[in-house]
């Protein structure tokens, strides 16, 4: 059934008791798919949607050990943007962002992708400088950037405040009008409910215990509901990749870190963009429900508990209420914490591994959410083509064996420094 | 005049009446009232609106549970606060309130009219709709949903108030003041032999007691409110037990930390506590659910618990006529008495197989719908409707942390264990109901917490048995079941206006995990944590799915437990305060200088130092011309410095930098290079051979941390057999650069105890003596590309340094020049910037350094600097770029292409600009560039290009050293 306010009509004259499910829960699995992907999060089940939208291929089951969405889909920034000096990292995030632009019509599904503007803040000249390099890069590569003012700035946010002797004071802004925020939940349900329309198996709470590997080629993988035959299989399990790749003898460049969020209680309307600081290592947009969401760098530490230390939430909060004094009148509501994978050069990982037919997808650490369509467009094409994509050449897994990184941030082999 | 204040009665004083605002009208209350019972007592029960339907809604609860009555509250400077519960606000003199998401005012409320389209805004209707056109869901529906939604308005107003931060440690943390928590308070203090054991005891009310100030039950066979005094009284006696009310323990972390906000009236607003304990106790009480009944939401609606706290604590009568909707038997004798006492009619109780079908009135409740057993339907009249479907155990602190609770049909509660980890919990908490039984298990799990940490200490206690939780004593729901159907929405989640028909829509479409019908509902997700909608949810989940409750679960319970003030948490971390800004020790000096400062990261940087009506550009440029031509001087104190002594220490250095060190002599100094472990440059810095076995080598600002914490790693972990002493240095030594051609000149004029000729003091190499009787280290190194001596002195003999520069370089015109000055000549130089040049991507050979790097001997990164992406062609590397009309101004931040770019186009980026400066010194623009393969391209003519500005530039690729490139200024 199609989503519509005529359908929303309808359905409310009737109860709401005629909705179909989003996901036609499968009542038995086959015994052998030609693509098995594990993780239900919102690249497992784009790659999924994409490959029956753009290659006609349906004999696919998503699998996951909890719930659809479940993991750092329902855990991020809820950010999208392209603001990218290396080439890499850019095309990839900027293909995405045309996606979103549109992708709320193609699954009939209100991801409330909210174009407001992502404004960067420039604590020096230099650091100016280096958001101009950017925004430079940006538009030779086809995006819209600009760099604002301290009066721009506070158009754009009023209720900023750009004290001249603040601590970090601010001396400019990298401004991507696409950028903004996205329903981060109805992600992973928009494109499950996508991908199961066209006959794709999705099962929740279904554990992968094994895979079957015959002569170096993946056949299979086991459950905890049976074997499952496999023509290939693609691992796209966030902060569960690394176990799940030893499975199958293969370690990966990366480790677990603890990243928090929190929420403010809900207030009207206060702050119409997205605003990231380095100063805090921090961003702070407003939830369409009204609560300020922030967020900060990691806690340091390699954990897969999702909980973290409150010394880092004061910290981040200390450094937002410096740009945001307003948030000393309100309160705190809800703190979390996610668990990021991030590989040795904070980069992901995405392509062949040395078993045939077993592909990875991981590593995202905080930029996942943002890519997720691109990721399930390439990764698509890559299980139905075989070939690997321009876009996700340099994604490699033997990049690391051969040098050829993608720094983003110049920061090198500590994950949880990125 | 309180219409609804009893004439005796309540722990309130009548003698001090406190008047407050409501709403722009004057009200009187007294002290020891709560905003909410002062509103009763007022006969207000129209408190707010609801968020989705602007339901009229009024007090349901007398504790931080409570989901309807949000209001806004002034603090004692004016400023507002939003979504603060009517309940958690204690009542001050002049305290103003005001409801808040309505318009124009909380009864004539125009967003109510949402209430006739109600039907469309069912569970997650926004993700179905709204998105035709394409563009308008963030031009037009996003704008108007942003403006509905959200609940009260945040104030831009300073907050003024007063914060604090302490830390505390403690054997035992009581949480709770009731029955329980009490009961062990006095177990844990009793016995002479715990006279060690050091207790604290938080209440978030701002009264202790708990349950004991509202509950008319006996303790010991004595009234409850005489047993919580005498308790109070006796541990008043005891040293070794801290009761802090009004403080609210809001989050456990790991390695038994708690974290607490305590509301003080005192000097300051409030204290956020960080206590860590060896053993926590919660005694926490629980929470009354209410029932879901079509419009159970109505002010007048009240949780049994609530009215008996009203009347019995604060003298308030709730309701004139009353009907009883109460599961548990005793509950309902307990209200009975209580509405009795009071002088309130009961109108009605229900009794089994009788369902509450409808409610009605405006904007209070005037009468409930019932039908009976064999369907027949009754009107009855009323104003208060006292309900309970039992109690949920308010477990919060210790499921924070990862503990499963069990669900419990039979009583609807989420049970947790007697003990997790550190945590024990006891009472109310563990799902007990009686006084006497939760006063007895406190004592109890008091015992049983106090031997667990003695026996930290002595081996051979004998653990007292954990009690199991004898009887959930909290006995069946009466009313059949808990939810009922019938006309109008019944409400699972008040605070967000979530009905029972919404969680089976969300069930039904497939959102059948807690987690995603929490997500797709909002269920649990309001200002309240979903104290008082969570296990009727999951009821309500268990009933639609066919599930076991305990197959369900529960979603992850998150920090804080309730609300707390981002004021209080951040403190006096406010602007400056926040993070420590470093000055140098040339700080005092330097403004008197006329120094202009700019703010960089950890640092205050002295930037230029204008001469009067002077601009920063015309300074930069006098500054850098200074130095190239006579001599100016320079703060270089930022740098990070770290001494290294040790039998082993060259070895260290050996294995660190990527140089090599062999032939290095003591009073000799090199240019050093490091890399990270993956092959990537580091850092770079000088290594000064200072003695037989001691070095000093410094680091660039940015990396001066990362530098001292990579080589503490390295030494204590990775080679922890070297023989290796390192300090840190940096804060010891101020340092001034004297460059240029008249600094040897200058450095014999300050009087130095050796020879500064230089055959004697060449290039690269350090002078430790004195000058002018002030110990010094020099250093002749160069960042400018002028002969240039880097004078170390102790920190305290900066100010002293700095004047007799000045007095001996009046002759040759000394110039204090800044970072902005420094930056210019090291880009004319072609030296490297951490940030810039050295960006985290490039090795040594990318920017021409190649031959630095030693072949004979592995450092780190030297394995991993062998993998062939770090060797091919293609690599980005350093070249110097110059207009080739040799006029136009090279734009800053441009990246290199093969042609110039027209908006609208794509151009590939074949390198980006590092630095771009309008050379002083050749009067010409010039820019250092990252360019591939740019060692093999001198001579080739691209564009820089900057969209930004809409510049494009031709510019000729060649050296990236644009001054003295056989280095014959340095060596002077």
């Amino acid at each position: 059934m199609k989503y519509s306010a005529f359908s929303l009509l309808k359905q409310a004259l009737r109860g709401h008791r005629h909705w179909p499910q989003i996901i036609e829960a499968p009542t038995k699995l086959r015994p052998g798919y030609d693509i098995v992907i594990v993780g239900a999060g919102g690249h497992g089940l784009a790659t999924a949607f994409y490959l029956a939208r753009n290659h006609d291929l349906s004999d696919v089951l998503v699998l996951d050990s909890g719930w659809i969405g479940g993991g750092n889909t329902a855990r991020n920034t809820s950010i999208v943007r392209s603001d990218y000096l290396l080439p890499a990292s850019f095309e990839l995030k900027n293909f995405a962002l045309q996606l979103w632009d549109s992708l709320s019509q193609e699954l009939n599904f209100n991801l409330m992708y909210s174009p407001r503007g992502y404004i960067d803040l420039a604590h020096s000249d230099g650091e100016l400088e280096h958001f101009m390099l950017r925004a430079n890069a940006m538009r030779l590569g086809g995006a819209e950037a600009s760099i604002l003012n301290r009066k721009q700035i506070t158009e754009k946010v009023p209720a900023i405040s750009l004290c001249e002797d603040a601590r970090f004071p601010v001396s400019g802004a990298l401004f991507q009008p696409e950028g903004g925020i996205v329903r981060h939940d109805a992600v992973a349900w928009g494109f499950a409910r996508g991908a199961s329309s066209s006959g794709i198996h999705i099962r929740q709470n279904c554990p992968v215990t094994d895979f079957d590997i015959d002569s170096g080629k993946v056949t299979g993988v086991r459950t905890a509901q049976g074997k499952i035959k496999a023509g290939k299989v693609l691992i796209s399990a966030a902060a569960a990749s690394s176990q799940l790749a030893q499975l199958a003898d293969i370690s990966l460049p990366l480790e677990v870190i603890n990243v928090q969020a929190l929420v403010t209680e809900p207030v009207k309307p206060v702050l119409d963009s997205v605003v990231n600081y380095n100063a805090g290592l921090s961003y702070i947009s407003q939830s369409d429900k009204g609560e300020l969401v922030l967020g900060g760098a990691t806690d340091g530490y390699s954990s897969y508990a999702r909980r973290g230390s409150f010394a880092r939430i004061e910290d981040t909060l200390a450094r937002a209420q410096q740009i945001f004094p307003m948030l000393s009148n309100l309160r705190l509501m809800r703190h979390w914490s996610g668990t990021a994978d991030i590989p040795m050069d904070g980069n992901a990982i995405v392509g062949a591994t040395a078993v045939e037919n077993l592909f990875i997808n991981c590593g995202w650490g905080y930029a996942g959410f943002k890519a997720t369509p691109a990721v399930g467009w390439s990764l698509a094409q890559l299980l139905a083509q075989n070939a690997v994509p321009d876009l996700l050449q340099p994604f490699a897994l033997e990049r690391f064996e051969s040098g050829a990184l993608i720094d983003d941030a110049g920061i090198g082999p500590y994950p949880w420094l990125h | 005049m309180q219409k609804r204040r009893l004439a005796s009665g309540g722990i309130i004083d009548r003698d001090e009446k406190l008047y407050f605002g409501f709403n722009g009208r004057q009200y009187e209350g007294y002290a020891g009232d709560s905003l909410a019972s002062a509103l009763l007592a007022n006969d207000l029960s129209l408190i707010a609106r609801s968020i989705r339907y602007h339901r009229p809604r009024g007090i349901l609860s007398a504790g931080l549970e409570e989901p309807n009555a949000l209001v806004n509250c002034a603090d004692q400077h004016g400023v507002f606060v939003p979504n603060l519960k009517a309940t958690e606000v204690k009542l001050t003199q002049g305290l103003e309130a005001r409801s808040q998401n309505c318009w124009p005012d909380v009864t004539l409320d125009i967003g109510a009219l949402l209430q006739r389209v109600s039907a469309l805004l069912s569970a997650g209707f926004y993700y179905k709709t709204f998105m035709w056109p394409q563009q308008w869901w963030h031009r037009v529906y996003e704008k108007l949903i942003r403006r509905a939604a959200g609940q009260g308005r945040v104030s831009t107003g300073t907050d003024l108030k007063r914060y604090d931060r302490r830390n505390a440690h403690c054997d035992l943390l009581i949480i709770g003041s009731g029955p329980a928590g009490l009961g062990a308070a006095l177990a844990a203090v009793a016995p002479a032999t715990n006279a060690e054991i050091s207790i604290m005891l938080l209440e978030q009310d701002h009264v202790a007691g708990g349950s004991t100030l509202w509950e008319r039950c006996e303790i010991d066979a004595m009234p409850a409110r005489q047993w919580r005094e005498q308790a109070l009284a006796s541990l008043a006696q005891k040293p070794n037990i801290r009761i802090m009310c009004g403080t609210l323990a809001f989050g456990q972390y790991d390695h038994g930390q708690v974290r607490a906000i305590q509301r003080v009236a005192a000097s300051v607003d409030s204290i956020s506590w960080q206590i860590r304990a060896k053993r926590l106790l919660l005694a926490t009480g629980a929470t009354e659910n209410p029932l879901v009944f079509p419009t159970n939401d109505r002010p007048g609606i009240m949780l049994a618990s609530a009215v008996r706290h009203y009347i019995h604590r604060y003298a308030v009568v709730p309701g004139r006529r009353a009907l009883l909707a109460i599961t548990d038997a005793d509950e309902a004798g307990l209200t009975h008495e209580a509405l009795e006492s009071a002088g309130i009619e009961i109108v009605a109780t229900l009794q089994p197989g009788e369902h509450i079908v409808a409610t009605y009135g405006l904007q209070h409740l005037s009468a409930v719908g019932v039908i009976n057993k064999s369907g027949q339907g009754r009107r009855i009249r009323c104003d208060l409707l006292c309900v309970s479907a039992g109690w949920n155990p308010n477990a919060q602190l210790l499921a924070q942390l990862g503990a499963q609770l069990d669900f419990e049909p039979s009583t609807g509660s989420l049970l947790p264990p007697a003990q997790a980890g550190i945590t024990l919990t006891s009472g109310a908490c563990r799902g007990l109901s009686a006084m006497q039984d939760c006063m007895l298990d406190g004592r109890l799990q008091a015992q049983q917490a106090i031997a667990q940490i003695k026996q930290q200490t002595v081996a051979d206690i004998e653990l007292p048995e954990i009690v199991r939780c004898a009887s959930v004593t909290s006995s069946k729901p009466v009313l059949s079941d808990v939810f009922h159907d019938g006309r109008g929405q019944a409400f699972v989640d008040l605070q967000n206006d979530v009905t029972r028909a919404d969680l089976e829509q969300a069930v039904s479409e497939g959102y059948d995990h807690v987690e995603l019908a929490k997500r797709y509902t909002t269920t649990g997700m309001g200002t309240d944590q979903g104290k008082t909608s969570w296990v009727n949810a999951i009821r309500e989940m268990t009933r639609i799915t066919g599930q076991e409750s305990s197959m369900l679960g529960h979603t992850t319970f998150r920090p804080p437990c309730s609300p707390v003030s981002i004021g209080a948490l951040v403190g006096a971390d406010v602007n400056r305060h926040m993070a420590p800004l470093r000055q140098t020790p040339f700080h005092r000096d330097f403004a008197d200088s006329a120094c202009v400062f700019q703010t960089s990261g950890d640092w205050l940087y002295s930037r230029y130092f204008p001469l009067a009506d002077e601009s920063m550009e015309q300074a930069i440029r006098r500054e850098v011309l200074a130095v190239r031509s006579t001599v100016g001087c320079v703060d270089m104190s930022t740098l990070g410095k770290i001494d290294i002594k040790g039998g082993d220490a060259l070895e260290f250095l050996t294995r660190i930098y990527c140089n090599n060190l062999d032939g290095l002599e003591q009073g000799r100094l090199r240019y050093a290079l490091m890399l990270r472990e993956d092959g990537i440059l580091f850092d770079d810095g000088t290594v000064s051979q200072l003695g037989p076995q001691h070095y000093l080598v410094t680091t660039t600002t940015a990396n001066s941390a990362a530098v001292w914490r990579s080589m503490n790693k390295l030494a204590q972990l990775r080679w922890p057999s070297l023989d290796v002493q390192l300090t840190s240095v940096s804060d010891h030594w101020a340092s001034l650069a004297i460059a240029g051609p008249k600094a040897r000149a200058l450095l014999a004029a300050l009087n130095p105890d050796f020879d500064v000729e230089r055959e004697h003091f060449p290039y690269a190499s350090v002078r430790q003596g004195s000058l002018g009787g002030i110990d010094c280290r020099v250093f002749s190194v160069s960042f400018s590309g002028e002969l240039s001596y880097e004078i170390n002195v102790p920190a305290g003999f900066a100010s002293a340094l700095y004047q007799r520069v000045l007095e001996g370089g009046v002759e040759f015109g000394i110039t204090p020049y800044g970072l902005e000055a420094l930056d210019v000549l090291r880009i004319e130089k072609g030296h490297l910037s951490v940030g810039s040049e050295i960006d985290g991507r490039t090795t040594p050979a990318d920017l021409g350094l190649g031959k630095l790097v030693s072949t004979r001997k592995a450092f780190i990164g030297s394995s991993l600097l062998q993998r062939p992406a770090l060797q091919q062609a293609g690599r980005l590397q350093l070249v110097g770029l110059t207009a080739t009309d040799g006029q136009s101004q090279i734009p800053p931040a441009a990246h290199i292409c093969e042609q110039t770019w027209q908006p609208g186009q794509s151009l590939r980026s074949q390198g980006k600009m590092s630095a771009a400066v309008s050379s002083p010194t050749l009067g010409y623009s010039i820019a250092l560039a990252l360019l591939e393969n740019g060692q093999q391209r001198w001579g080739e003519k691209l564009w820089a290009v900057s969209p930004l500005t809409r510049q494009s530039v031709e510019v000729v690729v060649g050296a990236s050293c644009f001054i003295d490139p056989d280095g014959s200024r340095v060596r002077g």
